[in-house]
């Protein structure tokens, strides 16, 4: 799945969130987070980084579920009756729907983000119509971003040598308290800025229009049907369900 | 966007930086996790981008920055964040710009942040409530509710605090560090 | 008895991807040493200093401070004691002055206002900052950058600090000042440790010196015997002075005694009488 086009992953996990919004169906929302979740073991990645990513969309999903009987009390039958928390079955059924949707979106991004590393996705982006500076600016945000966060860390340990104290205070005081942090760090940025920007001019940027890539990237046989089944069945699906053939 | 022209290096540079930025202040403050998983100081960034570099810096950094973050850890929230973001970056750096000539500066920041912070709070109660459960809630009622409300005091003091840290970080920078306004356009 | 200035017992730290960075490192520290603590690139220093910091848990060990476990003490308490240079001067300054980057840390620590402009005034002199008190301090240059972090270190007048490559970034001039400033500082009683890279720094600066390799001590004794004894520091992975390999190829020995320069002088003399003995 790694060799997959960048483009067509791209493609596809926008292709799927799109589908997801038309979903409401349970049976089609467990089938697809199923083979989704075998899509997620064929990345290769290890449960625990697939745990701490989805973590967040497991967390949102109860919310919902959770929250849901305070504000759709419609249907029968009604399983549970607290004064203001009313659950009833279809919305109960409702709420699950939306929770499985909040997971497939995740589940479909996290393969798209854990097979394709960082350089090709901005090319697979760029290829498919993001224009070249806006790549090269999200190249460079990827690349110094590991970088910041360090020099972040590296700055609260300068100041706390110094006998600053980030802790203390209520929270006007603790939003104070950033400032030491903030204003080296937007400083170190901007000096990054300044040499970027001279290192692009030496390196010839603008020169010319065109450019070319060493390693460019080709659509081989496996991606191109993989492309052309989604962008069909996709659009399809969706088709049928705007016109009412099928609720999806 | 007003031109098709590519962005000088210096654009480009800061762009990518502000970018950094952005998603950097979104990761690392963690203090409370709420149903978005974080109480991020995102906001900070996105409005000291506005009052500094102006409206399509903020957009994008915004819209892009928080968007990679949310792209990893929130997919389902992406669609928002991109518009939301964006918005919410844009229109505070119009307003900073448009009302730079009208006298306290401090007043006229904050009230990008409000309006700015105001997109960003409705935009996702909206979201939430609405267009995250769309095709699903029109059986009975707003049930998304529930999961909005949660999340909007959460939203609010982001907005509240990140806009209070970007007007201090503002002057603070504007003081301290003067040669910031060579990288302007 | 009183207790050392800082005790370090069997400290050893882990990083979270499980590389080791120190390993059961004990020493002690008395009040007005000045040391020098070197090795190569990894071999821990950084992360020595900012345990002797309290900015790292040590992974087990212990450090002590005045008898102290450090890890009792809240950051202002540290701070008063131990203070540390950091290598990177931007990771540091961020007020609109110079006279405001310097109060910054006397502020922290309590002193009152008056007491705070007197230090500020005194160290900013002494590292030669005064045109510079009203100036931002992120708009000078590099080199002023690192006057005006070790200033706003010194002026913290801790009982023992901790200089990591103090010299780095400044011209001869602006070297000279920091090491007079230095001198000065510990010449008052206080605890000097530098790291560097710079073996003539140490040679001038310390009499004692602590040898990391791979997260080890591996020597701790007198400056003059440690950078002497080229076969020590090749094996920590750093290159001697340039009078001693001078001395090792004239064949002088220089473990066991000071190379005087005299001995220089007669070798020098056998060279040019067409002798030239290893000894």
């Amino acid at each position: 799945m790694h060799r997959v086009d960048p483009r067509v992953k791209i493609v596809g996990a926008v292709m799927l969130t799109i589908l997801c919004f038309f979903l409401s169906n349970l049976v089609f929302l467990s089938v697809l987070l199923l083979l989704l979740q075998i899509l997620v073991l064929l990345t290769g990645v290890g449960w625990e980084t697939y745990k701490r990513t989805i973590w967040l969309a497991v967390r949102l999903a109860l919310i919902f579920i959770l929250v849901w009987p305070f504000f759709d009390q419609a249907g029968e039958p009604l399983l549970l009756d607290l004064w203001a928390y009313k659950v009833t079955l279809p919305a109960f059924l409702r709420s699950v729907a939306v929770a499985l949707r909040i997971l497939l979106i995740a589940s479909g991004w996290f393969v798209l983000i854990f097979t394709t590393p960082q350089s090709q996705l901005v090319r697979g982006l760029v290829k498919l119509g993001l224009r070249y500076d806006m790549g090269l600016s999200i190249s460079i945000a990827l690349r110094y971003l590991p970088r910041f966060l360090d020099t972040i860390e590296q700055i609260k340990e300068a100041q706390r040598s110094r006998g600053f104290d980030m802790d203390r205070g209520g929270p006007i005081m603790k939003a104070k308290n950033y400032i030491p942090i903030l204003i080296p760090t937007v400083a170190i940025a901007m000096r990054t800025a300044e040499e970027l920007s001279q290192v692009l001019v030496c390196k010839g940027y603008g020169a010319s229009k065109a450019r070319t890539y060493l390693h460019d990237l080709h659509m081989g046989a496996i991606d191109c049907i993989i492309l052309v089944s989604i962008a069909t069945i996709v659009p399809f699906l969706i088709g049928l369900d705007v016109l009412g053939f099928v609720q999806l | 966007m007003h031109d098709s022209e590519l962005m000088s290096p210096r654009e480009i540079a800061v762009l990518g930086v502000m970018i950094a930025l952005v998603a950097a202040m979104t990761l690392i403050i963690v203090p409370i996790p709420a149903t978005r998983g974080y109480f991020n100081l995102g906001e900070t960034m996105i409005f000291f981008a506005a009052f500094v570099f102006g409206r399509k810096i903020a957009g994008l950094s915004g819209a892009i920055g928080a968007g990679l973050i949310d792209a990893i850890v929130a997919p389902y929230f992406l669609p928002a964040t991109l518009i939301i973001k964006f918005s919410e970056g844009f229109v505070a750096g119009t307003i900073a710009d448009a009302l730079k000539k009208y006298g306290n500066l401090q007043a006229v920041r904050a009230f990008a942040v409000e309006i700015g912070g105001s997109i960003m709070i409705i935009g996702y109660f909206l979201y939430e409530a609405f267009i995250l459960p769309i095709g699903i809630t029109d059986g009975g009622g707003g049930g998304g509710l529930g999961a909005a409300l949660i999340e909007l005091p959460w939203n609010i003091s982001q907005v509240l605090i990140g806009g209070l840290i970007a007007i201090l970080l503002t002057t603070g920078i504007e003081k301290a560090y003067p040669r910031i306004a060579d990288l302007r356009s | 008895m009183t207790a050392p200035l800082v005790s370090v017992s069997g400290l050893t730290h882990t990083y979270e991807d499980g590389t080791l960075a120190l390993e059961g490192i004990s020493l002690e520290i008395s009040r007005g040493e000045r040391i020098g603590l070197i090795g190569e690139n990894g071999s821990g220093k950084t992360t020595l200093c900012k345990h002797l910091c309290g900015l790292l848990i040590p992974s087990s060990g212990e450090v002590l401070i005045e008898g102290r476990r450090i890890k009792d003490m809240s950051i202002p308490e540290i701070a008063r004691k131990v203070g540390l240079l950091f290598q990177n001067p931007d990771n540091q300054l961020f007020c609109s002055t110079v006279r405001e980057e310097v109060l910054f840390g006397l502020r922290n620590i309590g002193l009152n206002e008056r007491e705070a402009e007197a230090r500020c005034r005194r160290y900013v002199r002494m590292l030669g900052l005064q045109e510079y008190v009203d100036r931002s301090p992120l708009m000078l240059s590099l080199g002023v950058r690192r006057l005006v972090t070790i200033a706003s270190v010194l002026a913290m007048e801790q009982d023992i600090v901790l200089l990591d490559e103090p010299t780095a970034w400044l011209d001869r001039a602006q070297a000279a000042l920091a090491m007079e400033a230095i001198r000065d500082f510990s010449a008052s009683g206080r605890t000097v440790v530098i790291v560097s890279h710079n073996m003539k720094l140490i040679a001038e600066l310390t009499e004692r010196s602590i040898v990391l390799s791979h997260g080890r001590k591996i020597a701790d004794g007198r400056t003059r015997d440690i950078l002497g004894d080229n076969a020590l520091l090749e094996s920590a992975g750093l290159s001697p002075t340039p009078i001693s390999e001078f001395a090792s190829q004239l064949g002088i020995a220089g473990k066991e005694r000071v190379i005087t320069q005299g001995d220089f002088i007669g070798a020098l003399l056998s060279i040019r009488d067409g002798e030239f003995s290893r000894r």
